[in-house]
């Protein structure tokens, strides 16, 4: 046998008036219905085997199909003056009968959820439950569901397992699991990662976490020392690791699966297994903003990769590489193509210090510009450049249609490192914006 | 001043300013559907049974009605705010004699219930926010969580967590 279920249905019981009359004085159309708790209809009998609605004690519905929905017209008045009243469903499950009241719900309502609770299950029984949306009740706590307002018992049930309607009355321990599971997601929603990962302390808050996802406005993910913990004043969420601990990286995954990130900063100060690791697992990230910093150009040398690259520019909108030693040109320029084919989400690309002066010419080279003497030659019409002022240490903007791609005069002049910025310009005002105060040179 | 009669599970009458109600989407739905905002509708003779809410929880859920009468309904769940939301102290106030206790749970289920956005979202955040900074075994012990895990798992999800110490 399997423990206890909460288990709801949604029971319609319409009355609608009807314009004009029909004959036989009827005015009235009634639709019953049951449903799955989210209005889903029932398609076979393999959870509820069998609906009946009770009106007094002389009129009864047989519902044995699914849907489980009857729709005639009826004359009220001529039955009662007080139509509606004494009105009860029952739903057989499992070959027991669970009755619902429906005389103090307003007849306006188009549908009233009702819960049942269910003591001892089959396990076959169960997991089709479970599947229909039942809620797993911890079996220490199952006495106390009686007297929730709202839930009934079966009713074929001893009068042991039944509180009476009169003692339904300040139950005062409804616990934290008896919340709805989505009650329980939207409080896990509003806490922190490291609160949230620690409050999974059963097995059902562990699998709410497992389903629910979350959004994180800031992360900053960044490695401390025990001799040398970093206080560090980071308005976003922190998550630090000890140089000295080892890390299993199923935690990283837990978080990745269901967590939003939007704006993810990495810090990477080693290039040992740990950080390989945390590396490639931030790849499982849903990311929208990703800064990732290696603390030096050895560290960035050692673990960043073509693939790391293309797979961050795929799934965000905005990425930073600090320092950025070795992205080829090719992988560049496919970046740059499908930001100007509107392929990727990406609108800023920010590469610091990145390294290879050649690199950026033959990057050029593949967009369709040459820089010989001072001069820029550019192969298409589209391609516009500015410069700032005369200033020898100012920047060069380049536009392509409207992506914008800047940089320091630097490695035209010979310095080793520069930065490079891409920048899709979503507005003409944004563009109009970036040409201003930059005098055209070409 | 037109006043609305509810009535809790355990029959009590709690007549309500029609204004309040227009926070709970449940009762404002059967406002409408009832016609009780008609002229020639005697609102009065016409209560609006609650079978799913407490007296003594009902009681506080207008408690908090009348307090927040005319706040603005957030639409849609932006969930970007959801770390940025601060329960005022008039509301921390309001919950904390009832906080860790069903009292705060229940009212947490009636707001669901009444659909009551602003309510739900407090009282959940309110909820949230006893967690913070806690151990497991705290938690445990003020929410009354069993640990059902066996050592294996219990050691697995302590590894799993300790990105987060």
């Amino acid at each position: 046998m399997s423990g206890p279920l909460l288990v709801r249905f949604q029971i319609g019981h319409l009355s609608h008036l009807l314009d004009p009359k029909l004959p036989y004085g009827h005015t009235h159309l009634s639709t019953v219905f049951v449903r799955a708790h989210d209005g889903e209809e029932f398609t076979d009998n393999s959870f509820v085997e069998k609906v009946e609605f009770h009106q007094y004690s002389t009129s009864k519905l047989v519902l044995e199909h699914p849907p489980f929905m009857s729709s005639k017209t009826s004359n009220p008045e001529s039955n009662s003056t007080s139509y509606e009243k004494k009105v009860s469903a029952s739903i057989w499950l499992a070959g027991k009968e669970y009755k619902f009241d429906l005389s103090t719900v307003p007849s306006a309502t188009s549908f009233t959820t009702a819960t049942f609770y269910i003591s001892e299950t089959s396990q076959a029984f169960h997991a089709i439950a479970i599947r229909f949306g039942a809620d797993n009740l911890v079996r220490c706590g199952e006495k106390r569901f009686m007297g929730l307002p709202g839930i009934v018992g079966p009713s074929s049930l001893d009068s042991m397992d039944i509180v009476p309607l009169e003692k339904k009355r300040s139950i005062e321990n409804f616990k934290l699991l008896d919340l709805p599971n989505e009650m329980i997601s939207q409080i896990f929603s509003y806490l922190p990662i490291g609160d949230r990962l620690r409050a999974r302390l059963n097995q059902k808050l562990d699998t709410i976490e497992l389903e629910s996802k979350y959004f994180v406005k800031e992360l900053y993910i960044h490695e401390v020392s025990v001799n040398d913990p970093i206080i560090c004043s980071y308005s976003g969420q922190e998550i630090k690791f000890f140089k000295e601990k080892s890390y299993s990286m199923d935690g990283m995954k837990r978080i990745a699966k269901n967590a939003s990130i939007g704006r993810l900063e990495l810090y990477l100060s080693g290039c040992e297994s740990v950080h390989r690791d945390l590396f490639n697992t931030i790849k499982e990230f849903e990311v929208q903003r990703l800064n990732v910093s290696f603390v030096t150009n050895e560290i960035a040398e050692a673990i960043m990769e073509d693939s790391f690259f293309l797979h961050a520019a795929r799934n965000c909108k905005d990425i930073t590489f600090e320092p950025c030693p070795n992205v080829t040109s090719e992988t560049l320029f496919q970046v740059y193509q499908a930001m100007m084919d509107g392929s990727s989400k990406l609108r800023d690309v920010a590469l610091v210090e990145y390294k290879y002066k050649r690199l950026l010419k033959s990057f050029f080279k593949l967009i369709g510009i040459k820089y010989r003497h001072g001069r820029f030659l550019c192969s298409s019409r589209e391609i516009e450049v500015y410069s700032e002022n005369d200033d020898e240490d100012g920047m060069f903007k380049i536009f392509d249609g409207n992506i914008e791609i800047h940089f320091w005069k630097g490695p035209f002049i010979g310095d080793e490192e520069f930065n490079i910025f891409i920048t899709l310009h979503e507005t003409q005002k944004s563009l109009d914006d970036a040409k201003n105060k930059y005098d055209r040179i070409y | 001043m037109v006043l609305i009669t509810l009535v809790s599970s355990d029959e009590q009458n709690f007549p309500v300013e029609r204004e309040l109600l227009k926070q709970s989407g449940t009762i404002e739905t059967l406002i409408v559907n009832m016609n009780l905002d008609d002229e020639d509708t005697d609102a009065a003779a016409m209560p609006i049974p609650l079978p799913n809410v407490k007296g003594d929880v009902l009681e506080k859920v207008i408690q908090w009605m009348e307090h927040h009468k005319g706040d603005p309904v957030k639409e849609g769940d932006n969930e970007d705010n959801n770390a940025e939301i601060v329960v005022p102290q008039w509301d921390d106030d309001f919950f904390k004699p009832a906080m860790y206790g069903s009292k705060h749970l229940e009212l947490t289920v009636a707001a669901s219930y009444l659909d009551i956005k602003n309510l739900l979202t407090l009282s959940c955040k309110a909820i949230s926010n006893t967690f913070k900074g806690k151990t497991g075994p705290q938690i445990r012990e003020e929410w009354g969580v069993p640990n059902e895990f066996t050592p294996e798992e219990e050691e697995a999800i302590r590894k799993e967590n300790e990105w987060s110490e």
